[in-house]
């Protein structure tokens, strides 16, 4: 440590140094002016740090709170919801909406009646869809196309958005019983650029850029202002026009299978309400039907049935539910024996299949319909006949 | 506000003169620049002019000066737009021996409060329990950091 001491011995404050300080410090404790603010300067440079600090922390504060702000109102995702009326929703990173755009006219009058801002994107999905069928945008015969395109730079995240919202207004549809097509899809964040420079939904430009694939002759512009549904029977069309030539990625393939298979929904939903419609109109237009709610169609079926099988006295089916009708009728009587039971059982335990796989609804039925006169009138004849023969 | 002292300049020239080499040493372990060493002296001095009346003895100025000239030289260090790294190379005083050059180094890269202790055990020669009551700090903390300096000056200069 005799180095360092003797090195330290050398360490010396210069002339000039001292000249100075011994001018200051006189100068401070002469100078009145001076002297306050020197000799407080410590308390000032205190009372400056504290203020600066608070400065700074509230600026830290502030730049949280922003950025904070900025981040949750910055949507990361977007859903496309496609009726008519079209909706882009914006997704921030928290699953909220923090924008709605309506794309179409339609949709921008969606949104002004109903505010989705905030709101988790299947609440406001939610909300729209049931809007929508309030407001009569989907139709009656179950042929609308409600179609869901979730967009997001990541496809786990995308897939996921599109499932969470299928999930969401499935569920809604079944509960309202509302018979509708769901067609949910995802892609990335390029088409939605794309789309708005078109000025069509990201959900539209994905389905009309797959059929434009297919045929080339296609433009946007004709199926701008088209709804949901007829874009997508449009591209079943085409594909089934198509084959299954010239088919090259999975991607396209999902996609094809996917707008087949919402074809598919479509056609079956109209043809089922379609039947539903066709037999109550019949049975109205006969006067026969009071109420024309489900239960009583199925009842009357079944009593054409029988009384077709009567008349024409046909083959074993017919026969069948003769059985079965005489059935119910003694069991209305209560006069049947414990082993007619066991024997009309069985027969009820064949019939009922066969009843309903042809009162499911198609040509046959309705000619049943046609040729058969009116049960109320003949009921009770028929009935006397049945037990007379029992 | 303790109203100032009378100053003269006569006790000013004496007062500088007398402890100017000191607190020029202390600014040497910690400032290498020499506006930083001008803020330092002139903030020292005033605070000892505002406290003349106040010392008991000639020890007791001795150690208060050496306690301020501490904490004023680290408050200087601790602002961050001040925060320099101490390069060695501008050393204004040669070294006598290559010996001599590291051992100095090592010493001023030590951490602070070891810096302190050091010059204050070896170059003042104060004891270590009124080291103690200098920087305010338990008998056996200062022990221990005077240990724990001189291992690490052994790491980097073996034999002191």
């Amino acid at each position: 440590m005799k180095d360092f001491a003797s090195y330290l011995d050398k360490v010396k404050a210069d002339e000039g140094l001292k000249e100075k300080t011994k001018a200051v410090i006189i100068n401070a404790y002469t100078n009145q002016d001076l002297q306050s603010s020197r000799i407080d300067s410590r308390k000032g440079d205190g009372a400056m740090r504290k203020l600066m600090g608070a400065t700074a922390s509230i600026a830290a504060c502030l730049m949280i709170l922003i950025g904070g702000y900025a981040y949750y109102n910055t949507p990361v995702n977007y859903v496309s919801l496609d009726i008519n009326p079209s909706v882009e929703l914006g997704v921030n990173a928290f699953n909220r909406v923090v924008r709605a755009e309506g794309i179409n006219a339609d949709g921008q009058a969606l949104l002004k009646q109903n505010r989705v801002i905030n709101v988790s994107v299947e609440s406001a999905l939610q909300e729209l869809v049931q809007a929508a069928v309030e407001q009569g945008y989907v139709a009656e015969d179950g042929s609308t196309v409600i179609a869901l395109t979730a967009l997001s730079d990541n496809e786990d995240k995308a897939i996921l958005l599109r499932d969470r919202t299928r999930d969401r207004v499935q569920l809604l549809l079944r509960e309202k019983d509302i018979e509708a097509v769901l067609y949910a899809d995802c892609s990335n964040l390029q088409i939605r650029s794309q789309a708005q420079d078109m000025g069509i939904s990201p959900g539209k430009l994905r389905l009309i850029s797959m059929m434009q694939s297919l045929d080339p002759n296609i433009t946007v512009e004709q199926y701008r202002g088209a709804r949901i549904t007829e874009i997508i029977s449009k591209a079943n069309e085409l594909l089934q026009s198509s084959g299954t030539a010239g088919i090259q990625s999975q991607e396209y393939e999902r996609t094809r299978a996917m707008i087949m298979a919402a074809d598919q929904e479509i056609y079956q939903n109209r043809q089922r309400l379609q039947d539903q419609n066709r037999i109550q109109n019949q049975y109205q237009n006969n006067g026969q039907v009071q109420a024309g709610d489900q239960v009583q169609n199925q009842t009357q079926n079944q009593y054409q049935y029988q009384n077709k099988g009567q008349v024409q006295g046909g083959d074993e089916v017919q026969n069948q539910i003769q059985n079965q009708y005489q059935y119910q009728n003694q069991l209305q009587d209560q006069t049947s024996g414990e082993q007619q039971n066991q024997v009309q059982n069985q027969y009820q335990n064949q019939i009922v299949p066969q009843i309903q796989t042809q009162s499911s609804g198609d040509q046959q039925q309705n000619q049943i319909q046609n040729q058969t006169p009116s049960p109320t009138t003949q009921e009770p004849e028929q009935n006397r006949v049945k037990q007379g023969k029992n | 506000m303790i109203p100032p002292p009378l100053v003269t300049d006569d006790l000013v020239s004496i007062a500088i003169e007398k402890y100017a080499d000191m607190v020029r040493r202390i600014c040497f372990l910690y400032l290498r620049d020499k506006a930083d060493v001008e803020d330092v002296f002139q903030e020292v001095f005033l605070q000892y002019f505002l406290h003349i009346n106040t010392f008991q003895d000639e020890q007791h100025q001795k150690a208060w000066l050496c306690r301020v000239t501490f904490n004023k030289c680290k408050d200087l260090n601790k602002s961050i737009w001040r925060k320099r790294v101490v390069s060695i190379e501008d050393l204004e005083i040669p070294f006598e021996n290559p010996e001599q050059g590291e051992l100095v180094t090592a010493v001023l890269q030590l951490p602070t409060a070891y810096k302190e202790i050091i010059y204050l055990h070896y170059y003042e020669g104060w004891t270590i329990p009124e080291i103690a009551e200098i920087m305010q700090q338990n008998v056996n903390t200062v022990y221990t950091q005077l240990r724990r300096a001189k291992t690490k000056l052994k790491q980097k200069v073996g034999v002191i």
